[in-house]
């Protein structure tokens, strides 16, 4: 489009210029003379928008006929900056050949032309000064003409070359610019910030660019741009969907172009576990009978003559491999299929906490797959829940976990942890049930419980870890802590939005979420379900765990706890923690770090590259030369105190200690047999029944002394003081035998219904046929692995000369026979001598202390 | 025929009488323990009540004016106790503001008002004197694994914040004075052993709350004397024994011996005359009797232990009991208010039942928990926290006062790090106050108290 300069004379000119002095001069001041530009510092850009239908080209041709005029066009443009509308704009002032002829029209037309009107660069559109000479650059004003004296004070554009090329710029096309959006980043993943730049952007005219950038996020997200109008951008994606980036390249002359695009974030990698060399554990063999009494110490409730025979037999590998297939003896089938049944039928009120004891008792004196049961007494001493709270009295809740163990004895940890967070007594135990997401306004927060306990107790303990156990230490020798309190949140936030299965269930409004013990669906036919996630509890923040593990916003309850799980499970602390467990609990309180190490690198890679294989695990600990061939003289502490139940268990197996009455459940007597009530030890230390989750005894607990100067423990001495050893100890002297038992019945004493009796056949035919110091060598191998010195053997064999005891020895029946009392025997004189040898035998360390 | 009066008589026929040593006095076996210097004539006890679990201390003075108990509700929203539940705490200072307890520790009201019962508040396990700009600066300065349970309740039982330290403040405390009297350890636990009293050279005496019993078969039952098996014993385990061996050895000696003793000592004491809590209160059906039992019973016995302190020959005695169900994560609204009135009441009659028996002058009991809870809330329960508010009571305690500001129950107060409150004084400034009034001397402080130089050497005032 050109434009022509009037052909008016200059006088004409001039004599224009004073009549529009004047008309300045009347309204000088006040807003309506501008347009409406109040704020310099926001002009308002040019909107074609206000164009209306007029095209897209901005463009000083307010009158449309295709030309640049001074009197129509400019004319227009000055009144319209002093704000005249209506006839006082336009009358006289638009071409015979305008396109726009209506003053609305001619308005808008002026108003969308917006920031282009600035010429003099001052941030304000005035008409006294940009009005002005756009008018006289119109009429062909050049040079000093065009400027002088029309110039805001603050004018930026200041010389007439530049004013001249800036209104020229306005009457030519401008040719829009290029935008482009380049990620300056390598990738875009969520959690770590990414840098876009719109440095790529061009323009034909070379102008100097401005930008403009929005971001739309997924729902959840709280990503925002650090700034919405830099060159170079930089935002952190957090949840996973799209984000659309849009840029606005703007150039000098308001011409702009935007361009959108799409990005979608990854999940980031997580730190990676180095490579473990694969390391199968060590093939099962056991050497000799002292090996197989240790051995079936260490991996069962205690050895026994057959059990001892049947090991030798078979050999320690095919004994543990047959140990792992046999079915699992559960104790829901125990409980279904044994007397406790049929108790339950009369009588329920009779379900109560004493069950639990039974069902260990029984399990632990009879059940053929004893490794299994042993090692989920192991597990019951890590992943801790107590029958000590509020939920004690429903027993079925307790004999679940107690199966949900056992199932995954010889499975995997992994499996094993999740069926752990899914069981609801353990979310009733740790507060992970009805765990609900935060309420910011109500300063309402995640319950911790959980998240705390499964790290600290379950998984990966408080301090960082080698491979053999050690301490890792940082570069000022300090240990390392494995997370922070900051952590936590993190975690309790992840492991909200869990709570009962009860779908087909009626639920109560009011009560659906609570973790009162009465909402426990037990009495309504569910039986024991794992929780289920209800979406609208969980928390929809992101989360970030440790070691890179990040869960994005909006996520959902499973993956949130999948994700919790995987971040504990391949942790390197994981293999350690865990061995050492599992050492302590069955082997030796202090193992060497080489022997942690070594049961550590079968727990990372079982030899197949799998990592977590329990059963690997446990054969390592089992079968390794620290537990089967210890050497005593380079290992400075070797061994561990029994903890009561094991101590216990040992002597009920090895001599078959049982009711002497038949079991007597009937209706008159719905209490049954409590059959192992009185050789079950003290409550505290009952299975599933620890005062708190830290278990009976801390695994670094050691009596001042020796130990604690050493720097070892004695975790179970924790439990054995001075106010527990009595009872553990004087519970065997409930027990009788049968023959002793049949005589006091004879000779006029009610049968005792709970009688337990001692079976010394074994012992028996000993002494008959070989002699007591065979008894003493029998004592020696079962209960203590020959584990007594030479002395402590020569006093027991000496007690056959003891004054004290020669009723024992004389081979003959007492003498008192004043009450009718012939039918004494000499057989049960010793009897009762053994039971007083048994006695002290058992509050000596070489049967208390497991070599 | 009684199966032990037949081995009885086959003693008699044979005419031998086991040998009978009178009880003998039931010192450990292991002898290196340090006797200290420090002798004393008078008797005293420190009773050390143990919330386990972490106890929600800070809940308790609940702001009475309505601004304050606005705030206060606003923050704890349905755990918040009730207004007219609130009973304004009688106090002997002025300044105290208008504060109240909520019913449920009516007995910890009714004790702070017969001047019985002080509070001492926001204590908490400190390495030097802190703020929140100074933990914003370095998080270093923090105790280290803070809010777990296991390692904040070492902390409060060694006594400062020195994580390989392996005694109990309350055991090294004994270790100071002349014991040479003492027929059986005065480090006294009740059920289970506790660092607490632990000494540097002395294992904690842990003393059953029900009967004391023996090993039947090793001591006579009728008049304790040793039995011919006890030889049997004593032979068998005289030789040198591997360390676990000899720990193990040691115990059964320590039993046998000190239990002889002190169930010969308690047996003229009679049992106690004032009412407990039972399960029959009114609040018992929410609480399980075997849960109240184990606490009022450990009560029980420590008071009729101190009574016999002459006999016992325990100048100073150290006895630590515990109360559990404190972790109240969950369902706090019902469990937290039943376990504090077991508290309150069963503390309230300890203290009726020392002065029944005449010895209330010379005791000091006085309450510790690993933290406080979170100010903040969990939708029906609390987390861990840090600082929390402790009771000191005894007749020999200036009784109705609050030692030291009560933070601002503010979630954005400076007070407060992570909803937690910051301690305002350290547990060794705390246990310092204690100690000197057991006895413990100023010199002696430091040696005790290690870092106690890094805090100011503040009297509480809870004694005359």
């Amino acid at each position: 489009m050109s434009f022509t300069v009037s052909s008016l004379k200059l006088s004409i000119i001039a004599s224009f210029f004073m009549m529009l002095s004047g008309l300045a001069s009347a309204s000088v001041g006040g807003p309506s003379s501008r347009l409406d530009y109040s704020n310099p510092a926001v002009l308002l850009a040019p909107t074609k928008e206000l164009n209306g239908d007029f095209g897209d080209s901005l463009t000083f041709d307010i009158d449309g006929n295709g030309e640049y005029d001074a009197l129509t066009d400019g004319l227009l443009l000055l009144r319209g900056m002093f704000g005249l509308t209506g006839d006082s704009l336009i009358s006289g002032a638009v071409a015979s050949d305008a396109v726009y002829t209506s003053s609305e029209v001619i308005v808008a037309r002026i108003n969308s032309l917006g920031a282009l009107l600035d010429i003099d660069g001052n941030g304000q559109v005035d008409a006294l000064t940009d009005g002005l000479v756009i008018l006289r650059y119109l009429f062909g004003l050049r040079g000093e003409a065009l400027i002088a004296g029309v110039l805001a004070a603050d004018a930026t554009v200041t010389t007439a070359a530049d004013i001249s090329s800036k209104i020229e710029r306005r009457v030519m096309p401008n040719s829009l610019p290029r935008a482009t959006i380049t990620l300056n980043s390598k990738e875009f993943i969520a959690g770590t910030e990414a840098y876009f730049s719109g440095e790529g952007s061009t323009d034909e005219e070379d102008d100097t660019l401005s930008y403009s950038w929005t971001l739309q996020s997924p729902d959840y997200s709280l990503s925002e741009l650090d700034s919405s109008t830099a060159e170079v951008v930089k935002f952190r994606p957090d949840a996973i969907g799209e984000y659309i980036l849009t840029l606005t390249v703007t150039d000098s002359n308001f011409g702009a172009t935007s361009i959108d695009k799409i990005f979608t974030p990854v999940l980031p990698t997580p730190d990676q576990l180095p490579t473990f060399v694969p390391s199968a554990p060590p093939v099962g063999v056991i050497d000799g009978d002292t090996d197989a009494v240790r051995f079936l110490t260490q991996a069962t409730f205690g050895p026994t003559v057959d059990s001892v025979e049947e090991l030798l037999e078979k050999g320690g590998e095919a004994w543990f491999n047959e140990q792992v297939s046999l079915p699992f003896s559960s104790w829901t089938e125990l409980r279904r299929t044994s007397w406790i049944e049929q108790v339950d039928q009369i009588d329920s009120n009779e379900n109560g906490q004493d069950w639990l004891v039974e069902l260990f008792s029984e399990t632990a004196q009879s059940s053929a797959d004893q490794l299994r049961h042993r090692v989920t007494y192991a597990l019951s001493q890590l992943l801790v829940i107590s029958r000590d709270t509020d939920l004690g009295h429903r027993e079925v809740v307790f004999t679940d976990y107690w199966d949900t163990l056992g199932r995954h004895a010889f499975g995997n940890f992994r499996e094993l942890l999740e069926s752990v967070t899914f069981h609801p007594t353990m979310g009733h135990y740790l507060g992970m049930l009805g765990n609900i997401k935060a309420d910011p306004e109500n300063n309402i927060r995640p319950d911790e419980n959980f998240a705390r306990e499964v790290m600290q107790l379950f998984t990966i303990g408080l301090s960082q870890l080698n491979q053999d156990g050690s301490l890792k230490l940082d570069a000022n020798g300090e240990v390392i802590e494995t997370y922070d309190q900051e952590t936590i949140t993190q975690y309790a936030a992840a492991l909200t939005g869990w709570y009962y299965d009860l779908r087909g269930h009626e639920v109560h409004p009011d009560t659906f979420f609570s973790s009162s013990i009465h909402t426990f669906p037990l009495s309504w036919g569910i039986g024991i379900k794992p929780m289920i996630a209800y979406d609208e509890i969980h928390q929809k923040t992101e989360k970030n765990l440790l070691r890179g593990y990040f869960i994005p916003p909006g996520g959902n309850a499973e993956d949130a706890v999948q994700t919790v799980l995987d971040s504990l499970f391949n942790h390197p602390n994981l293999a350690p923690f865990f061995s050492m467990h599992l050492i302590r609990q069955l082997v030796t309180s202090n193992p060497t770090p080489e022997y942690v190490a070594r049961v550590s690198a079968v727990f990372n890679n079982n030899g197949q590259g799998v990592r977590g294989d329990i059963g690997a695990t446990v054969k390592a600990v089992l079968f390794d030369t620290e537990a089967r061939r210890p050497d005593k003289a380079t290992i400075p502490l070797y061994g561990k105190v029994k903890e009561p139940l094991l101590f216990i268990t040992h002597l009920n197996r090895l001599f078959d200690i049982s009711l002497l009455t038949p079991e007597t459940v009937s209706a008159d007597n719905p209490r049954g047999t409590h059959k192992w009530m009185r050789m079950a030890g003290e409550p505290s230390y009952r299975a599933l029944y620890a005062e708190s989750v830290f278990n009976f005894f801390r695994p670094d607990f050691a009596p001042i002394g020796d130990i604690a100067n050493m720097g070892f423990v004695a975790p179970e001495l924790q439990i054995t003081t001075e106010a527990s050893i009595v009872n553990d100890i004087e519970m065997f002297r409930w027990l009788t035998t049968r023959d002793i038992w049949e005589w006091d019945i004879e000779n006029g004493r009610d049968p005792d219904q709970f009688a337990l009796a001692w079976d010394f056949s074994e012992l028996d035919e000993r002494w008959e046929n070989e002699g007591y110091e065979a008894v003493i060598d029998f004592l020696n191998l079962y209960m203590t692995g020959n584990n007594m010195g030479p002395s402590y053997k020569s006093e027991l064999i000496g007690l056959a000369t003891d004054p004290y005891y020669w009723q024992a020895f004389d081979g003959e029946p007492p003498e008192w026979g004043e009450d009718g009392n012939g039918s004494f025997t000499d057989k049960m004189e010793r009897h009762f001598f053994l039971q007083e040898l048994l006695y002290v035998i058992i509050t000596t360390p070489e049967f208390r202390v497991q070599q | 025929m009684d199966r032990r009066k037949f081995l009885k008589s086959g003693l008699a026929t044979a005419g031998l009488i086991g040998s009978n040593l009178g009880f003998a006095t039931g010192l450990d076996v292991v002898s290196n323990f340090i006797n200290g210097s420090k002798s004393v004539g008078d008797y005293k006890t420190l009773v050390c009540v143990f919330l386990n679990g972490g106890a929600d201390s800070v809940s308790l003075f609940v702001p009475t004016d309505s601004a304050g108990y606005e705030s206060y509700k606003n923050i704890r929203q349905n755990l918040a106790y009730e207004k007219d539940t609130i009973q304004p705490i009688y106090s002997r200072q002025d300044d105290l503001g208008e504060v109240g307890l909520p019913n449920f520790v009516s007995s910890f009201s009714e004790l702070f008002e017969s001047e019985k019962l002080s509070v001492v508040s926001n204590v908490g396990p400190l390495r030097e004197p802190t703020t929140l700009s100074m933990i914003q600066q370095n998080k270093n300065i923090l105790p280290p694994y803070m809010a777990s349970h296991s390692d904040h309740q070492n902390l409060w039982q060694t006594g400062f914040v020195g994580v390989g330290e392996r005694s109990g403040w309350g055991g090294r405390l004994i270790e100071v004075f002349d014991n040479s009297a003492r027929k059986v350890r005065n480090n006294i636990s009740l059920m289970n052993t506790r660092k607490f009293v632990r000494g540097k050279s002395l294992n904690p005496f842990v003393v059953s709350a029900e009967n004391i019993k023996n090993l039947s078969r090793y001591v006579n039952w009728e008049d304790n004397s040793n039995l011919p098996l006890r030889d049997v014993f004593d032979r068998l385990t005289s030789g040198n024994s591997p360390s676990l061996d000899r720990s193990f050895i040691n115990i059964v000696n320590s039993t046998v011996n000190n239990n002889q003793f002190l169930q010969r000592a308690l047996a003229p004491v009679s049992s106690a005359s004032v009412p407990y809590p039972t399960v029959e209160d009114s609040w018992g059906n929410t609480i399980d009797g075997g849960s109240i039992e184990r606490f009022t019973s450990q009560l029980k016995r420590a008071a009729e232990l101190i009574e016999v302190s002459p006999s016992l020959g325990h100048h100073r005695q150290v006895i630590y009991v515990h109360l559990n169900g404190f972790d109240t994560h969950d369902n706090q609204a019902v469990s937290f208010p039943r376990v504090m009135q077991l508290l309150a009441d069963g503390m309230k009659a300890f203290q009726s039942d020392l002065e029944t028996r005449g010895v209330d002058d010379r005791v000091v009991t006085f309450t510790q928990s690993e933290f406080g809870r979170t100010i903040s809330i969990n939708s029906n329960g609390t987390d861990h926290g840090w600082g929390g508010h402790q009771f000191v009571m005894g007749t020999p305690v200036q009784g109705g006062q609050i030692i030291g500001a009560l933070p601002e129950f503010a979630l954005d107060s400076s007070d407060i790090y992570q909803s937690a409150f910051i301690p305002q004084y350290s547990v060794e400034q705390y246990a310092a106050n204690l100690s000197r009034w057991f006895g413990l001397s100023e010199s002696d402080m430091l040696g005790i108290f290690p870092t106690y130089d890094r805090f100011d050497n503040v009297d509480f005032g809870l004694f005359s």
